[in-house]
């Protein structure tokens, strides 16, 4: 099993250093989309790297943007990923540009929104394509449960899961459901990747604001997740309040106890 | 006028606090408002407008971090009331799409200077300006920190190249 940690700028110094436990890197796609191509080169000389999206929108009825999809496009050539991911979700509509994830409703007709589109993506990108759970704020009602919308977009779409296990974890307490149930109902081989970051709170309500050192029931959390799965890469998600190298290695170290050692 | 789907319909709940006001008091009339289809109509009864207000609440958070970046010194200067502030006009003002990036902190620092023209970093304003425009050239005097960290008068100038992207000078007299 892999581990590495998602590429930010702040982080580049420390990471040519080639540190311990770093082993790959997830790079987001729409960072490197105006420059940076050679940079980007650079590193994919030096590890193996993850190409993940922020803003395909799979969830959007309707076409594809294409601009967005051929500038993911030669984010992957430049890159060579083993594979690419992006969320269940939708960013934006013909309408507006919302900025952010939001969840899309498990219906019948989302199964077939958002499989068409990463099989779009998927053959275009000529990789194999994960797809990603997000934390939502608001509940919303389907034909199907989550985790049979999700076994069923897996087998629809020819994909794999990157769980968020934070995303999972913060669902779970925001709409009391049983996280490792939820786990269980999810077919184990459908699960490939993980993503984590500490949580973070304000008042009630659980966010993913990616500025919190992880949590230890977010470790247990995923530590049962790699004995359900055959997971092959966990990522730190680290993006807000980046600690110093000793805080970033201490974060890293977290994830090789998830991956089966003390 | 046709009819609209769900997740155009939901999207547009996030980003239009009044309609999401009106949901909240009558779901129905929302959905004609905005001529959701009638198949969408039991998902979008379902939803709860505290949850909503919550999710809109994160698109909004996420939209001032954007605005903070472009506008650092005039979002300091309105301090412990940004937030409060910004949600007051971003609830009703969503940008639209392709000028979203410096639209939103453009229209935001022009909000703030009809109530607050005090909090208005003049530099900052004045690359906002020129950012949303469609100028060749642009400058202004301003007073800025130097090398050096000193405040000084210095000229701040914009030039637009062909392509449209365009680039910043400063100079001050004497150096």
């Amino acid at each position: 099993m892999k581990t590495g940690v998602g590429y930010r700028r702040e982080l580049r110094a420390w990471i040519e250093t080639r540190p311990p436990g770093v082993d790959c890197l997830e790079i987001t796609a729409e960072h490197f989309f105006h420059n940076g191509e050679e940079h980007l080169s650079g590193l994919a000389q030096i590890f193996p790297l993850f190409v993940h999206g922020l803003g395909l929108s799979l969830g959007t009825p309707g076409v594809l943007d294409k601009k967005i999809l051929e500038n993911f496009a030669r984010v992957v050539r430049i890159a060579k990923p083993e594979w690419i991911s992006d969320h269940i979700a939708f960013t934006r509509t013909a309408e507006a540009d919302l900025g952010h994830l939001n969840p899309v409703p498990p219906t019948r007709a989302m199964l077939q929104t958002i499989s068409d589109h990463a099989r779009e993506v998927a053959e275009y990108c000529v990789r194999p394509m994960l797809l990603e759970n997000i934390t939502s704020h608001v509940n919303l009602a389907g034909d199907l449960s989550e985790t049979d919308f999700l076994n069923e977009l897996c087998r629809r779409a020819g994909c794999k899961l990157l769980l968020d296990v934070t995303n999972l974890f913060i669902n779970s307490r925001n709409h009391d459901f049983d996280a490792l149930a939820w786990l269980h109902e999810i077919e184990p081989q459908n699960i490939v990747q993980l993503h984590i970051v500490g949580y973070s709170r304000h008042g009630h309500h659980y966010t993913d604001s990616h500025a919190a050192p992880i949590q230890d029931e977010l470790i247990e959390l995923a530590r049962e997740v790699v004995r359900h799965a055959p997971v092959q890469v966990v990522i730190l998600e680290r993006d807000e309040d980046l600690p110093d190298t000793t805080g970033i290695e201490i974060e890293v170290e977290k994830l090789q106890h998830i991956c089966g050692g003390n | 006028m046709g009819e609209i789907d769900f997740i155009t319909a939901f999207a547009r709940l996030l980003r239009d606090g009044k309609l999401r006001d009106l949901f909240a008091n009558n779901p129905l009339a929302a959905a004609n408002q905005i001529h959701l289809a009638t198949s969408e109509l039991p998902a979008w009864r379902q939803l709860n407008p505290d949850e909503l207000e919550f999710q809109a609440e994160v698109l909004l958070r996420k939209r001032l971090d954007l605005v903070k970046f472009f506008a650092p010194k005039t979002c300091a200067q309105v301090e412990e009331r940004l937030w409060p502030t910004f949600r007051e006009f971003a609830r009703e003002n969503w940008p639209p799409e392709n000028t979203a990036k410096f639209l939103d902190a453009f229209q935001f620092c022009g909000w703030l200077k009809q109530r607050k023209p005090e909090v208005i970093a003049a530099a900052e304003w004045n690359r906002l300006d020129f950012a949303v425009s469609n100028h060749r050239m642009n400058f202004h005097f301003v007073r800025l920190p130097d090398a050096r960290w000193k405040m000084r008068h210095g000229l701040q100038i914009f030039l637009r190249r062909r392509a449209g992207r365009w680039h910043e000078f400063f100079l001050y007299p004497g150096w």
